[in-house]
């Protein structure tokens, strides 16, 4: 596994997250909350907030 | 509106898997689940990783020595045991050809 991944809150914003997914190259991203973890948010996640139609492949 | 966060959009508890889970768990995992990748999440409900299918390669130290964990054959999943390290020191010693990668 990779260790300390990159992770996100729940208050980070939309844009914040497609900033961090660009630049550290990653497609998901675990989201924490109070330090625990609560979910995953992924770039096909951000894409479809951004209305944005992710690629067929 | 307030700018929409990741509370917004994200999977909530979305398939996790524990720092003690095997290799073989993982791979069931990812095809249970169908997915490429599982946060790792500790009793304390602290994510300490991802492990992704990448992850199911050994990687040498200069990491461009791939040697699968585990192979799909006839419909069944093949699982090298970890004597295949010897076998991978082997490879290591045995002269590169650049354009034999991938």
């Amino acid at each position: 596994m990779t260790p300390d991944p990159v992770t996100v809150e729940l208050d980070t914003t939309v844009q914040e997250v497609a900033h961090l997914i660009v630049e550290r190259g990653h497609s998901r991203l675990p989201v924490v909350e109070h330090g625990r973890y609560a979910g995953l948010v992924t770039r096909a996640d951000v894409l479809a907030a951004l209305q944005v139609a992710p690629a067929e492949d | 509106m307030s700018a929409p966060t990741v509370a917004d959009i994200m999977e909530r508890d979305a398939p996790s898997i524990a720092p003690e889970a095997s290799v073989e768990d993982v791979v069931v995992r990812f095809r249970e689940e169908d997915v490429p990748a599982l946060p790792v999440v500790n009793d304390g409900g602290r994510c300490v990783g991802i492990v992704t299918e990448k992850d199911l390669v050994i990687a040498d130290e200069t990491g461009d020595l791939h040697v699968p964990h585990y192979i799909e054959l006839f419909g069944g999943l093949v699982f090298f045991p970890p004597e295949l390290r010897h076998f991978e020191q082997r490879l290591r010693k045995r002269p590169r050809r650049r354009s034999a990668t991938s």
